[in-house]
């Protein structure tokens, strides 16, 4: 989870990487710092923070944030989703697969395509022969169906782990 | 947060976009490189600080349960010492310890319920040999491989499907299993058979027939069953099973099938039910009990901890 915590606030591939790379040894070298009664997760990623913000001045052409706030807020977001049900990241991401199910049959093909693929949405135009400003209306709608999908998933989980 | 709901939206969507990314687009080729790549570095070696949160870095809870297992099957040798006046019950186990041959094999299969209230049925491998030693194989989640976790006698290892394996004492690693989930105090091996020696109380049921391995035709059992004394924590506890039924060969005291059952409500996630069966008689090879005999090409094993770090067990399990 925290390569993609990395992806949303790296774009380039190599430097994500060298990200996540830096975080792991400073997370190691710095492990007795670490509040075991903790969740661990935010502490690495406030790590990957710190690290990008430093090399700032070095990436900042391929950074999409460079905000506190909007990192603390991401942070947030992956650490709900550990809410939901699964070991691994993979196994929680279940559920995303579930909400694209629920994607009416042109959205879900957009975005398949754009994901599974990496089309952009002009290549996704071509691809389909639809026009690209549908293709952009199309992503842009199942986006935020599936931000809500998963969403009211998080909080659902949420509560049932509260009642148990 | 401060920030608009305009901005909240594109945080949103780019966390979305990861999301998306990592579901549909998965690169678990580029994410071993990555970790092969860092614990390859010189300056990351493993010590005792990092024992305390090293699980942090996998998903080794799912495997707790297989090591209480494992426990489970070689706690039987203590249950003759147990104080109980169904002698007849502890004589049977006893007998079915001796006769313990080189190796045996098991299969596994668990009944447990998840957050949804369904019951999921998963499978393992059970490897046993009259020295106490145990390895238990379970195919990844997500992965063709298998995960492999085990005990050479003295020492406790994990071999994951990507990085290192582990290995080390049962205190540096039970203390670091126990931590990784802390609704289950009880994951210490040894702990666990503390429990057991003092809480379960045997009665023999009457004889039953199994299906052989290995040519056998049907197998007469004797069948002792176990059951949690109502006053003790074991009632309370989810960790533990209250029930264990053991079905030992008549002929030779092989034990033949194991039986554990949880005390768990529908609407309670977790294990329920495990059913152990013999499977057969295997040649291992002589490292099969040792992480060695498990990792992959490349594939290196860190040890945790120092050996001197045995000497404090007993310490360790006073709690129980």
């Amino acid at each position: 989870m925290l390569m993609a915590y990395i992806r949303t606030i790296q774009t380039d591939q190599v430097a994500a990487d060298d990200v996540w790379q830096e975080t792991m040894l400073v997370a190691w070298r710095r492990i007795d710092d670490y509040d075991t009664s903790r969740p661990f997760g935010p502490w690495l990623r406030g790590i990957a923070h710190k690290i990008v913000l430093a090399n700032y001045s070095k990436t900042k052409g391929r950074m999409t944030i460079t905000d506190s706030e909007s990192l603390e807020y991401l942070s947030q977001r992956f650490e709900s989703v550990q809410s939901l049900k699964g070991d691994t990241f993979d196994e929680k991401l279940e559920a995303l697969r579930g909400c694209i199910a629920l994607l009416s049959d042109h959205e879900r093909q957009c975005v398949e395509l754009r994901y599974s693929q990496n089309l952009m949405p002009a290549e996704l135009s071509d691809r389909l022969g639809v026009a690209l400003e549908t293709i952009k209306k199309r992503l842009l709608r199942a986006k935020q169906r599936l931000v809500q999908c998963i969403t009211s998933k998080m909080e659902a989980a949420r509560s049932q782990e509260a009642t148990l | 947060m401060t920030f608009d709901k305009d901005r909240r939206q594109d945080l949103d969507q780019l966390w979305l976009d990861s999301l998306l990314q990592e579901t549909l687009r998965p690169e678990r080729e580029r994410d071993q490189q990555r970790i092969q790549s860092l614990f390859s570095k010189p300056d990351f070696e493993l010590n005792d600080a990092h024992s305390a949160v090293v699980h942090k870095f996998s998903s080794f809870v799912r495997w707790l349960p297989l090591v209480i297992a494992a426990s489970v099957l070689i706690a039987v040798s203590s249950w003759p010492q147990f104080s109980s006046p169904n002698q007849k019950a502890y004589a049977a186990v006893d007998r079915c310890l001796r006769a313990t041959p080189a190796a045996r094999e098991y299969s596994i299969r668990i009944l447990l319920h998840n957050l949804s209230g369904d019951e999921l049925t998963r499978t393992a491998q059970l490897y046993l040999d009259k020295n106490n030693r145990f390895a238990v194989r379970r195919q990844s989640w997500l992965a063709s491989s298998d995960i492999w976790i085990g005990s050479d006698g003295m020492n406790q290892w994990f071999v994951p499907r990507v990085g290192p394996a582990f290995k080390g004492s049962e205190r540096i690693l039970g203390g670091w299993l126990m931590r990784k989930d802390s609704t289950s105090p009880y994951l210490h091996l040894n702990t666990a058979l503390k429990r057991m020696k003092k809480d379960y109380e045997l009665t023999m049921l009457p004889d039953a027939g199994l299906d052989g391995v290995e040519g056998e035709g049907t197998v007469v059992c004797e069948r002792v069953h176990g059951e949690s004394k109502g006053q003790s924590k074991l009632a309370s506890d989810r960790t533990l099973p209250v029930e264990i039924e053991l079905w030992a060969d008549k002929e030779n005291g092989i034990a033949r099938r194991v039986v554990l059952l949880w005390n768990r409500e529908s609407n309670q996630v977790g294990v329920t039910q495990w059913t152990i069966d013999l499977i057969g008689y295997p040649s291992l090879a002589e490292n099969w009990f040792e992480p060695s005999g498990h990792i992959g090409v490349g594939q290196r094993i860190i040890s945790i901890g120092k050996e001197t770090d045995l000497e404090v067990l007993p310490k360790a399990n006073e709690e129980g």
